[in-house]
Order: structure tokens, then C-alpha cells, then sequence
């Protein structure tokens, strides 16, 4: 058995690299991007490629390859369930909807005019966000129906730029007072610089436009609860609101007690994946009149402390256990697992 | 039973209507870009939606929508397999590679510089192409390298535009020089107008760029063959190139008679079809070397026409059956059929 894995430094590959190491896994590395990639997979049995919201390149052709490849028979992480839906928001509401998840409600609208209707008839404040965007990037607090209409003229004329660089800095100002450190300074002067230069993912990403999409605010939430869901096993973060702000995602500030988390909310979390037959699965839970509810999805997230940190998992009957957590070296035991099983079939 | 139909005049809902209508098949008339469409859906067993590369809403989620009802239970035409490399050459090669079809070589770049070194290697012409577009826009032959490194320059920088307003005009004089009609006349007069005002379509879909996608070219083809595979019917069209251009999507000069088509076109559309689990596979054919060669695909095609003028179809045992034709009404007759087949094993 041979597995291909897309060497992206600082992505997950760095650790399932050093997995198949230490555990003697055959495997070479490749480049997804390359003309004849479904060649260069011949003599493998699976591809492990964490593509992300930050790879503009991936956005035009990991799903295809993805979805071509399962049709070879040729196993990938993450596979068309578990990734198909990833940064976009659009298509979690279909989603989950579909499938009778506890979502936050959300509304979604292809034309000017049907946004402007329902503008008259819905309460405020209303969430406002773009399909795609990580950390709370591309989120605001809508608190009037001039506010409202403001964001669907620019949704149905020039559009959105995919990352709003106003809100980057604002963010990393408010890094700098929360760190006080060297490394906050850096990146807010980097976000001064990026004011004017575009990154590449701004240059080769198109605008957002011909859609609008809302969320209910829920309000009294001081924290959302995250669970990552891997295989058997449920990690979790609490993470703490900005000061002054409604948006948890990407604070920073969080927690990681187990006694913190509503085990309601973990066995939700287990059978929502279970319906989704997604191999890795992070949400985003919010409380609304005391029932958890999902904001978000994602089938990935940051490598390193933030979820190294975590004293241990649940498994699927709540059970907690006190053990090393390294989200990226489950996932790659999962997969091997899994082609273990298919090859003895 | 009940089913829910997208409906979009001009588009093959017409007929799907007039199919249910004839038939006493129990439907219902659905928007999907409502925000609740998910629940509107909750009475139906399935959704059909003629969606295309025009329709730049269909383009936002779609796909998206499909995914999200396969997964609730609700059968849906188009359904995933059959749409998911719809209007996307770049999807397209790495399906046909990865199931082994016969497909003309194709190469795609996400980088300039890897693809200013394979033109260093690589033989011309080539065809440049934009992953989506039909009736070959977004097509052109190239001739030399100093060709494609421009080509490549402008892939990753300003882009391309979705829809190339002066080949579209180019393609109208044609069409003119082709049926000299008063239609045709109208159609150069719009496509003047269209050098100057952007369509709906143009001002929300955003430019091709990050890419670059370059096709073999299979000299001495005058005409393709399409080869559109509905269930066990697979129906064919050759169509000619335009004069001095090695292009024949869109062309319009379509014959149909059964003797013209090669047996084994038909053989490996049949194959292909079942590889990819289609409801609906449109093949286009050139011949390289005295074989078959997919140089694309699509679920979909222009109703009236050409698909209309097929004298019959092949079956999959490649009997030739003198019938009229109404592909529309196949593809809902194969849904319907399927879904009481379903609805009795549960």
C-alpha cells in the first residue's frame, strides 16, 4: 500500500509526513497542480491534500481532482463529503438543511429585488457575510434594513473583494492590543502594506457577486463552542468573543476544560457528522434558547497549539479520554485504517 | 409520487412540462434560487432543473443545491454524476483521464512558469480553450509559441473574459454568410451592440484567470460527431466544420444519417456513459488515427435543432431504432420510471 500526499509546508502535510516516518508508511510526494497528476497516482492507493481557503489555486481544481479521482477508485483526504461544502457557506445551508442539522437559520438570494423584499418583511440585526472566509474575515453585524440595503446594491453591482483588507487591519489592531508583542506590531504593519498591495489570493480571486447571504444574529453568546470531529473522536475549544464584538471565530481567547461542554452538544456534533460521512469535521455552535446551534463547517483549521492543547477527546459513546491530542495524526491513522480495511476486502 | 420541475421558458422544462401534463404526472413548478427551496422540496420525490452555462445564477449554487438534495433523498435530474463537470474543461480531463476514457490529450497549468516550460517542449498548434463556454467560444487555434506565451501572460494577469464579445460578432457573420436571413441580419446588429453593453451574464461572472488549458490538435477532422447518450438511446449528429475553421460545435451544418456514424464512436459512448453514470452525456468525437477521440462533454445542448432531426436511435446492442425523437421527454420518462422503480423497492 502507497499513498501520495501534497506537500504544502505549514499545512497538514508537515505532520503526516513525519507520521509516515516514524511509522514506516510508504509514500511519495506529489504536486497536485501538475498536468498529469492522475498519472503520477497510478501506483497509489490514496492522495492526502489539506487544500484550504488560502490556496486560490485550489479553488479552481481541488473538487474536480477530488471527485475524479474517488471515480479511479483512489482514496483522498479529505474526500468529496468531507470537503465538497468547505468555505462555502452557501452550499452549507443547503446542506445542512438538507439533512435536518440544527443550523442557525440563514437566507440566501440570487436577486436584488427578492433581497430587497425580504429586507421589509425580517428583523434586524441580521449577520451579513460571503460564502468563503475563514477567522471571522468577511462577517458583520447588520443592524439596520439601510444597512441592509446597502450590502445588496454592492452584492448585485460591483461585488465584494474576497478578503476585506479595512477588516484584516482592524483585526490585526485588535491582535496587537490583546498580544502586545513584537509579532502583533509586524503584522500591523504588514496589514498597512497589504492596504495596498493585493496578495495574490486577491489578485487571482474573483470578486463576490450575484448573491447575498444573511444569518440570524443570536444574540448573548460570549463564546461559541467549537468540536472537531475526526473519525471516533470529538476534540473542543470554547473560544471567547473579541471585546466589544459578536464574532468569536479567530479571537484567539479560549478554553479547554472538559466540564466546559454540554455533552448534548458533542453527541449533536457526532451524529451530525455521522449524516455527513465527513472524515473530519469542525463546527461552530452557537446557543440559542439553550439548543446549541450550528453556524458553520469545516472540514479543516489551524495546525499547531490551538488544538494540540486540548487535554484530551471524547469517543462517540462520551467518553472522555486524557490523551495526547494531534488532530492531524488522527485523521492520517483514519485513512490508513480505512485502506488497510479495503485492501483485506 | 410527485415531482418538482425548475421552470425556465426556453429551456427543457417546456417539454418536462408538457411530458407530465400528457402523462398525468403528478408536479409541481419551483424556483430553486428561493431561499427555502430546501423545504419547499419536502412533498417531492425529485427535481428536475435544466440549468446551463448561461445562467450565472445556476453557476453560484447549483451544484451546491444538487449535493444538498442527493443527501436529503430527493432524486434530482440533473444529478451529481451527470453534472458536476458540466461547463468545466479543467473537471472534464482529470474524469476522463482518471476512468480511462479516450479523450484528446489535454494539459492545465496553474502556474505561468510551468506553463511557459511545457511550451518550450511541446509541439504546436495547439488549442487553447476556457474550461467553460459552449458552441466553441472561448476557442481558438494556436499556431505558434510566441502565441501561447501570451496566451499564458494574460492567464495570469488580467485574465480572460467569460464570454469573447468580438469572436461571438466574428461567429454571428457566419451564421450570416451560412443562412443569409433577416435573423441573421438582427443577430450581426445585436452582437454590435454586445461590443459595448455587457449582458447580465458577463457583468456577474468573473474573468477566467489562474489557469490555462491547452488541448491537442487533431488535424484533417471536417466535422465532429456528437453522440448523445439518454439511458440505453444513443443518438447522433455530425456536425461540419465552418469553412476554413477547424471548429464544429456551433456551427450548424448537421447531418444525421445512421450510415455516417462509426460503430465504435457509439461503442465507447455507450462505455463511457456507464463509466460515468450519466442520465445524460452529450460526446463530441474527432477521429485520430482512425480512432474515437472525447474532446468534451456536457448533459446539455440547445433543444430544437439538430437533437430534433435524428432519424432514430441506437440501443446499447447498437440496434438502430427508426423512431422520432424528443430527447427531453426520454430524459423525464428515464426519471420518472426510475423513481417508481425506487418508490417499489422501499
Amino acid at each position: 500500500m502507497k499513498i501520495a500526499i501534497h506537500d504544502s509546508p505549514g499545512s497538514f502535510s508537515d505532520r503526516w509526513i513525519t507520521y509516515c516516518k516514524e511509522n514506516e508508511i510508504d509514500f511519495k510526494i506529489v504536486n497536485c497542480y501538475d498536468s498529469d497528476i492522475i498519472q503520477q497516482l497510478d501506483d497509489c492507493d490514496g492522495l492526502m491534500w489539506n487544500w484550504s481557503q488560502i490556496h486560490y489555486k485550489a479553488a479552481l481544481c481541488a473538487r474536480q481532482l477530488t471527485k475524479a479521482l474517488e471515480k479511479k477508485g483512489i482514496k483522498v483526504f479529505p474526500d468529496t463529503n468531507t470537503s465538497w461544502h468547505f468555505d462555502d457557506k452557501v452550499g452549507q445551508k443547503y446542506l445542512l438543511e438538507a439533512i435536518g442539522a440544527p443550523l442557525v437559520k440563514s437566507y440566501v438570494f440570487y436577486s436584488k429585488q427578492e433581497a430587497f423584499d425580504w429586507v421589509e418583511t425580517t428583523s434586524f440585526p441580521k449577520v451579513f457575510k460571503l460564502r468563503g472566509g475563514a477567522g471571522s474575515i468577511n462577517v458583520s453585524l447588520v443592524k439596520t434594513k439601510k444597512k441592509a440595503r446597502q450590502l445588496i446594491k454592492k452584492a448585485f453591482g460591483k461585488g465584494f473583494s474576497p478578503i476585506s483588507r479595512i477588516s484584516t487591519l482592524n483585526d490585526r489592531f485588535w491582535i496587537w492590543r490583546r498580544d502586545k508583542n513584537l509579532e502583533a506590531v509586524k503584522k500591523v504593519l504588514g496589514g498597512f502594506g497589504r492596504l495596498f498591495i493585493p496578495t495574490e489570493i486577491e489578485r487571482f480571486s474573483p470578486n463576490q457577486k450575484g448573491y447575498i447571504y444573511f444569518q440570524d444574529f443570536v444574540p448573548n453568546n460570549d463564546f461559541d463552542t467549537r468540536l472537531i470531529v475526526i473519525g471516533n473522536r470529538c476534540i473542543a475549544v470554547r473560544r471567547y468573543c473579541r471585546k466589544d464584538d459578536f464574532r468569536a471565530s479567530g479571537s484567539g481567547i479560549k478554553a479547554y476544560e472538559p466540564e466546559l461542554f454540554d455533552r448534548n452538544n458533542i453527541q449533536m456534533a457526532f451524529e451530525t457528522a455521522k449524516k455527513l460521512k465527513s472524515k473530519s469535521v469542525a463546527f461552530d455552535f452557537i446557543l440559542e434558547n439553550n439548543e446549541p446551534k450550528i453556524v458553520e463547517i469545516s472540514y479543516c483549521f489551524v495546525t499547531g497549539k490551538f488544538y494540540d492543547d486540548c487535554p484530551g477527546y471524547w469517543d462517540s459513546d462520551l467518553k472522555w479520554h486524557d490523551e495526547i491530542v494531534n488532530p492531524q495524526y488522527f485523521i492520517i491513522e483514519d485513512f490508513l485504517t480505512e485502506l488497510n480495511e479495503r485492501a483485506i476486502i | 409520487m410527485k415531482i418538482a420541475i425548475h421552470d425556465h421558458p426556453g429551456s427543457f422544462s417546456d417539454r418536462w412540462i408538457t411530458y407530465c401534463l400528457e402523462n398525468r404526472i403528478d408536479f409541481k413548478k419551483i424556483n430553486c434560487s428561493d431561499t427555502d427551496i430546501i423545504n419547499q422540496l419536502d412533498d417531492c420525490d425529485g427535481l428536475m432543473w435544466n440549468w446551463n452555462q448561461d445562467d450565472y445564477k445556476a453557476e453560484l449554487f447549483a451544484r451546491q443545491l444538487v449535493r444538498s438534495l442527493e443527501k436529503k433523498g430527493i432524486k434530482v435530474f440533473p444529478d451529481t454524476n451527470t453534472s458536476w463537470h458540466f461547463d468545466d474543461k479543467v473537471g472534464q480531463k482529470y474524469l476522463l483521464e482518471a476512468i480511462e476514457a479516450p479523450f484528446v490529450k489535454s494539459y492545465v497549468f496553474y502556474s505561468s512558469q510551468e506553463a511557459l516550460n511545457w511550451i518550450e517542449k511541446t509541439s504546436f498548434p495547439k488549442v487553447f480553450k476556457l474550461r467553460g463556454g459552449a458552441g466553441s467560444t472561448n476557442v481558438s487555434l494556436v499556431k505558434t509559441k510566441k502565441k501561447a506565451r501570451r496566451l499564458i501572460k494574460k492567464a495570469f494577469s488580467s485574465g480572460f473574459p467569460p464570454r469573447n464579445r468580438m469572436s461571438n460578432l466574428k461567429d454571428r457573420f457566419g451564421v450570416l454568410q451560412r443562412d443569409k436571413n433577416l435573423a441573421a441580419v438582427k443577430k450581426i446588429v445585436g452582437g454590435i451592440g454586445r461590443l459595448f453593453i455587457p449582458t447580465e451574464f458577463e457583468r456577474f461572472s468573473h474573468k477566467q484567470k489562474g489557469y490555462i488549458y491547452f488541448q491537442d490538435f487533431i488535424p484533417n477532422n471536417y466535422y465532429d460527431t456528437r453522440l448523445v447518450i439518454i439511458g440505453n438511446r444513443c443518438f447522433g449528429c455530425r456536425r461540419y466544420c465552418r469553412k476554413n475553421d477547424f471548429r464544429a460545435s456551433g456551427s450548424g451544418l448537421c447531418a444525421y444519417h445512421p450510415e455516417l456514424f462509426d460503430k465504435k464512436s457509439i461503442q465507447y459512448a455507450f462505455e463511457t456513459a456507464r463509466k460515468l453514470k450519466t442520465q445524460s452525456v452529450a460526446f463530441d468525437f474527432v477521429m485520430l488515427n482512425n480512432e474515437p477521440k472525447i474532446v468534451e462533454i456536457s448533459y446539455c445542448f440547445p433543444m430544437e435543432g439538430a437533437s430534433d432531426n435524428c432519424p432514430g436511435y441506437w440501443d446499447s446492442n447498437l440496434t438502430w431504432h427508426d423512431n422520432s425523437i424528443n430527447l427531453q421527454s426520454f430524459m423525464v420518462e428515464d426519471f420518472i420510471n426510475k423513481l417508481k422503480m425506487e418508490n417499489k423497492t422501499s
